[in-house]
């Protein structure tokens, strides 16, 4: 599974780093960044990666593999 | 619907303000009826304005600052005292340099630095109510912590001054404080910022007014008043708003005790308990924006130079993103809220307003896992004031 972010759309919500940490972090204005190469989300994760992108107020991230 | 109901809906709408406690206290039914009927309708309170009730709406509004600004004020009805609330109340360059600026000093790595500082504070406040068997926990912990925590990063002392004069900036002119008693206010709170900043020309330190001061906006320093106002407003902003969300949280757990020992056995479901208690029982019921040209929300007309009131309050009960919408899910995390807003003006202080609830209500429950409401009319969560709790003094647990 893989996911992306729009960073010309995230405000800094940080709903999905507080979800998913092992996918989503944040860089130091707190707008999310991909902690993983590519977005891919590590075996185990991938209920929290997708709560986390439907948690996403502004919709700025999306699942891009399923 | 029939004549009489359509009737009631209209006047329902023609009357509406965000602010009435009796309409908050009934707001599940309210808001399903306007959004179910009215979506984007008119209101003739506060000089009128047009609000949009469905998350919907309220997301396309609150994302699209070209056609809906800020600048012009945000507050309905304003706090009347002449001077923009920054960022809040800023549009384009100016608002980007400001949250700039400020957004490293909020971002959540740094926030999280911060709990150590709460966590003390509110242990603290708690350990000075434990004996009594009772509290008003709005005056002993909803209000002094957020005090206590922006003082800290403003590097400023407490003030009584502070809370006397901020809770008259954002009460007095709904509770018919004269205008006079505003100005005065006003006057008094910019005046110490103004002392404070003065202060820091001549030796800067390393606190929020400080950094502030070090701002420039398209090539140019940012002028005194543009500081005083960023300043003033870092002061007031999460004061009564996140003293109203702890608050409320405190309240929830009171009236529910299959929350408050689901909450005490799993203490991890205190973040999902925040989350609810700001969807719910959201501190900022609404924020507006002006409209810049001729445009249209949910087919609604809006000229050039109204008010649109975006409801949060409402958008967080909106059936059309949140399952069994006005029922309280602490097993669910409904993150997509809007409790901070959307769009560019996404609240600042977010992160450090969810540590304080979260913070606030972890330091009570160690030490008082079981309390109710004390004898009494329930005083509702939907407006700021005195919460009577009381518990029984062998339920208290040591600290340790």
């Amino acid at each position: 599974m893989k996911v992306a972010v729009d960073r010309s759309t995230c405000v800094g919500h940080a709903q999905c780093s507080a979800i998913c940490p092992s996918v989503f972090g944040s860089d130091e204005l707190g707008y999310a960044v991909l902690v993983t190469a590519d977005g891919v989300v590590p075996a185990g994760d991938e209920d929290d990666a997708r709560l986390a992108v439907e948690s996403c107020p502004e919709r700025a991230l999306a699942v891009v593999e399923d | 619907m029939s004549e009489d109901q359509a009737g009631a809906v209209a006047e329902l709408a023609a009357t509406f303000d965000h602010n009435d406690h009796a309409m908050r206290k009934r707001c599940a039914e309210v808001y399903a009826t306007l959004r179910g009927t009215c979506p984007v309708f008119h209101s003739e309170a506060w000089g009128g304005f047009w609000v949009a009730s469905r998350y919907e709406d309220v997301y396309e509004v609150g994302r699209d600052p070209e056609r809906f600004a800020s600048g012009a004020g945000v507050l309905v009805p304003p706090m009347g005292h002449g001077r923009p609330l920054t960022p809040m109340e800023a549009d384009g360059p100016e608002h980007a340099s400001y949250r700039r600026l400020l957004l490293p000093s909020f971002a959540p790595a740094q926030v999280a630095r911060m709990e150590a500082d709460v966590r003390a504070l509110a242990r603290s406040l708690v350990d000075g109510v434990l004996a009594a068997g009772e509290a008003d926990l709005y005056e002993t912990l909803a209000k002094p912590l957020p005090m206590l925590m922006i003082t800290l990063l403003l590097g400023i002392e407490h003030d009584e001054l502070f809370w006397e004069a901020t809770d008259t900036l954002m009460y007095g002119r709904l509770s018919g404080a004269r205008e006079a008693e505003v100005q005065s206010a006003a006057r008094d709170l910019y005046a110490f910022m103004a002392r404070e900043i003065e202060r820091r020309r001549e030796a800067p330190t390393d606190d929020l007014i400080s950094l502030l001061m070090t701002g420039d906006v398209e090539g140019r320093p940012y002028t005194s008043d543009e500081v005083l106002d960023l300043c003033a407003f870092m002061l007031i902003a999460g004061l009564e708003n996140t003293a109203f969300g702890i608050r409320a949280t405190l309240r929830h757990l009171a009236v529910h005790p299959e929350h408050l020992a689901a909450v005490v056995a799993d203490p991890g479901a205190v973040t999902n308990l925040v989350e609810q208690s700001l969807r719910l029982y959201t501190p900022v019921t609404a924020l507006g924006r002006i409209a810049t040209h001729d445009t249209e929300v949910a087919g609604q007309c809006i000229h050039a130079g109204e008010r649109v009131l975006l409801l949060f309050g409402s958008a967080n009960r909106d059936a059309a993103v949140f399952d069994q919408p006005d029922d309280f899910h602490l097993d669910r995390r409904d993150g997509r809220h809007l409790a901070f807003g959307i769009g560019p003006h996404r609240c600042i202080g977010s992160h450090l307003a969810r540590l304080e609830i979260r913070i606030a209500v972890e330091e009570f429950l160690r030490r008082v896992p079981s309390f109710r409401l004390a004898p009494g009319p329930d005083p509702g969560w939907y407006q700021a004031g005195p919460l009577w709790v009381e518990w029984d003094a062998d339920t208290v647990r040591p600290a340790s």
